[in-house]
């Protein structure tokens, strides 16, 4: 009875060491992050001698046709080759209807292993879009759309979640489960460009869900974890020798390269790894009951920050082609067109109008618009172009309907109220008094002339609007334009992109950056001491500069037009609840007069 | 190390070519970057038009502008709009052919100007041209969304020119929308 009773306490020792021995669990990961719109809009005009180099002059179809040919079929090809691997492709929902329009066999190679599971497809949107500076509305028309597009091409979409540019934010937490999604895949350098280097978990708690850190190995032998990443990056370079898409010349299907990352996987597998999904990964820590531990307070942010100086690139920094760069031009636009897709849609609802196929239509192309690339890190003119074309058509559908529907309501001049969902006779209120300025703004114009008018809109709470004027400048200088905005000492305190009406605070002395720029999807940021300040996305949608010593705000654009006159508008608002409301009425659910 | 060589040699010689570039330039020909009267643009003051009696089709146009457009970067189109009040018609000439647009087209068109927020304005007309063989669009006429987006004060328009298959179609999906960018100058008044 004694020798049974001391097998039976090492058989329960043994099977609860058993993570730590026995059963360990290893993961080799992949993410490949593809992007059909790579070159958006396609690669005439890239080189600029002339006419071009012919072969250089790839439009818009036959550069997502080279994506797909040179890079994204190899990759599913190779994993076609080995039914036990598993790989994680990251593509916008377009992507796919590129494949069904143009290479529907390679959608038949893609559905055949996703659903023999050898592919675990993510999708976080429709496009490759800027999705954490614009409302959240905006990112669920695009992710409902992508969703439908996965389901219209039966394709398996996954619970993971990894983003363009490797946008990620804390605020996603709550719309991805809301949207089944379970799994946030973090980058490393977000995390260690606020906090430093860090030693990786094997996942975290992220609100509800999880989160894991990538492109971060885990070595963990106390919970015999050992997690490893085989390819996190942009999909495209793996099968063509490291060549991008801008280089179609070389751009090209490279055997050498697909079979030298066959056999590092091979490498993995004879060393114990899985070749698995990030679902799979998860789900084991899961199954074997392992502790999620807690992540630092994260801001939001893409995935190169060093280079990138957070989503400045994108929001008003200037990049190799400075001279053909609109960054504030273009993100205005793509704010104005969601405007005015909501009030379409609010009076034809008003007017009784069935506009579903037009309306929809107009959100995948204010999706399209909002592309990162119409703004960075790089962008050409055709790119640039590309994020304008597309939002102003965007818009001209919009008032089309809007138009159709005054017609139907017998309304010549009419008040749009998208937050109350109605459409009134009504025009646009008088000018507020002017005032004189509650704060210092200290404005920076290179050079060029500026005027900076404060108006007074309410007195309880206080309710400020500021409008700087540049004047048209004559030279390249004059390009850098910026605003800095007195803050009082404190935290950071923002609304996270994909959250509404809430603040969350940062400690900003816990941070180790230099500078860092938010996007501000609502506009809002708190100046400290109850003040706050909001862009008018129509205006200014420029990044928000913060840093660890300094409260004060910073707006800077460096791509601004030299021979345009630019306009900013901000308000300044005492008090948190008035300042979220404003923010909800200037730029996510704003009033129109039209 | 390749990508970031090869990329830098191209970077040098795009940056020479792009700071002779007029992209920004307001290309009025004249000497003075900021001058409404030679410019010839359109100013908030030309709203002053829109509440005459002449917002209709019938009389003389409040204005006539025309912008040299460059077409997807490399090719060239032209257009020219008469306003009366916020009501536009124009006639639009493709000098080289794309995908879904014929070879040397003009067509005539209507539509409307309209301002936005952001001090934005918007050139909105549309146009129908012949059938491209071969194209998306096989053998039905096209339909074409001309959206030209401008800061009033600068004489520069730059938006997109999108295709639908069908004659009148201007919803639904696009087969294409293509970039289109240029100055814009007022030609009478």
């Amino acid at each position: 009875m004694k020798q049974f009773a001391l097998i039976l306490l090492i058989c329960m020792t043994l099977m609860f060491a058993q993570p730590a021995f026995g059963d360990d669990i290893k993961y080799a990961l992949s993410m490949f992050h593809f992007n059909i719109q790579y070159c958006a809009g396609g690669l005439e005009g890239f080189v600029p001698f002339g006419d071009g180099l012919p072969s250089w002059e790839l439009n818009a179809e036959e550069t997502e046709d080279m994506i797909v040919v040179e890079s994204f079929e190899p990759v599913v090809d190779l994993f076609l080759l080995h039914p036990s691997w598993s790989v994680t492709l990251e593509m916008q929902g377009y992507f796919l209807d590129v494949l069904a329009e143009r290479h529907p066999n390679v959608l038949n190679k893609l559905r055949t292993l996703a659903n023999a599971g050898g592919a675990e497809l993510v999708s976080f949107h429709y496009s490759d879009q800027l999705f954490i500076a614009y409302p959240l509305e905006d990112w669920r028309r695009s992710v409902e759309l992508t969703q439908a597009t996965f389901a219209k091409h039966n394709i398996p979409l996954s619970s993971t979640v990894f983003c363009q540019e490797g946008q990620a934010g804390e605020g996603l937490a709550t719309v991805m489960e809301e949207y089944g999604y379970y799994t946030m895949v973090w980058p490393t350098n977000l995390w260690g460009y606020q906090y430093g280097d860090f030693a990786a978990e094997p996942y975290y708690d992220f609100g509800d869900i999880k989160m894991i850190t990538g492109p971060k190995s885990v070595n963990d032998p106390g919970n015999g974890v050992f997690m490893t990443w085989s390819f996190l990056g942009d999909g495209e370079l793996l099968a063509t020798n490291d060549w991008d898409p801008y280089f179609p010349w070389f751009f090209k299907h490279d055997l050498a390269s697909v079979s030298a990352y066959e056999d590092i996987l091979l490498g993995l597998e004879l060393d114990n790894y899985v070749i698995g999904s990030v679902e799979d990964y998860v789900a084991a820590l899961e199954d074997a009951a392992i502790p999620a531990a807690t992540p630092p307070d994260l801001l939001e942010g893409t995935w190169q920050p060093s280079s990138t100086d957070g989503t400045h690139k994108w929001m008003g920094g200037r990049g190799l082609w400075f001279n053909q760069e609109r960054d504030n031009y273009v993100r205005t636009i793509c704010a104005c067109a969601h405007r005015e897709l909501l009030a379409a849609e609010t009076i034809a609802a008003e007017a009784g109008l069935n506009i579903e196929t037009e309306m929809g239509e107009a959100w995948r192309i204010l999706s399209l618009g909002q592309v990162t690339d119409a703004t960075g890190i790089n962008p050409f003119r055709g790119e640039v172009e590309y994020g304008i074309s597309h939002c102003a058509e965007a818009m001209r559908v919009a008032r089309d309907v809007i138009e159709q529907s005054k017609s139907e309501l017998g309304l010549t001049e009419v008040a749009i109220d998208t937050l109350a969902e109605t459409a009134t006779a009504g025009t646009a209120p008088a000018d507020p008094p002017v005032t004189s300025a509650p704060i210092v703004v200290d404005i920076q114009s290179s050079g060029r002339e500026f005027t900076e008018t404060w108006y007074e809109l309410d007195d309880d709470p206080a309710i400020y609007k500021v409008e700087i004027e540049f004047a048209a400048g004559d030279f390249e200088q004059h390009k850098n334009l910026q605003a800095i905005f007195p803050g009082t000492a404190g935290p950071i305190e923002i609304t996270q992109a994909l959250t509404e009406g809430e603040t969350k605070l940062y400690d900003r002395a816990a941070f180790q950056f230099d500078h860092f720029y938010l996007p501000l999807a609502n506009g809002l940021i708190g100046l400290g001491d109850g003040l706050y300040l909001i862009k008018d996305q129509a205006y200014v949608h420029l990044g928000a500069e913060v840093t660890p010593t300094s409260p004060d705000i910073t707006f800077r654009d460096e791509t601004a037009w030299p021979h345009q006159a630019h306009s900013w508008i901000f308000y300044v608002v005492e008090g948190k609840t008035a300042a979220l409301d404003l923010a909800e009425e200037i730029n996510l659910r704003p009033t129109l007069y039209r | 190390v390749k990508n970031l060589f090869l990329l830098l040699l191209i970077l040098t010689a795009l940056l020479f070519a792009s700071i002779g570039c007029d992209c920004g330039d307001d290309d009025d020909d004249d000497n003075d970057d900021n001058d409404d009267d030679d410019d010839n643009d359109t100013t908030p003051d030309d709203d002053d038009d829109d509440n005459d009696d002449n917002d209709d089709d019938t009389g003389p146009p409040d204005e006539v502008l025309t912008a040299a457009l460059e077409f997807e970067i490399r090719k060239t189109a032209s257009v020219t709009i008469q306003r009366r009040g916020d009501n536009l018609t124009a006639s639009y000439t493709a000098n080289e052919g794309a995908d879904l647009i014929a070879d040397a087209t003009t067509m005539e068109g209507t539509g409307s100007r309209f301002d936005f927020d952001g001090k934005y304005r918007m050139y909105s007309l549309k146009f129908t041209g012949p059938a491209v063989t071969g194209s998306l669009c096989a053998g039905d006429p096209i339909s074409y969304s001309l959206t030209l987006t401008q800061q009033p004060g600068y004489n520069f328009v730059v938006g997109g020119f999108t295709a639908y298959c069908g004659d009148g179609v201007f919803t639904g999906k696009p087969a294409k929308i293509y970039r289109v960018s240029g100055p814009i100058n007022v030609m009478e008044k």
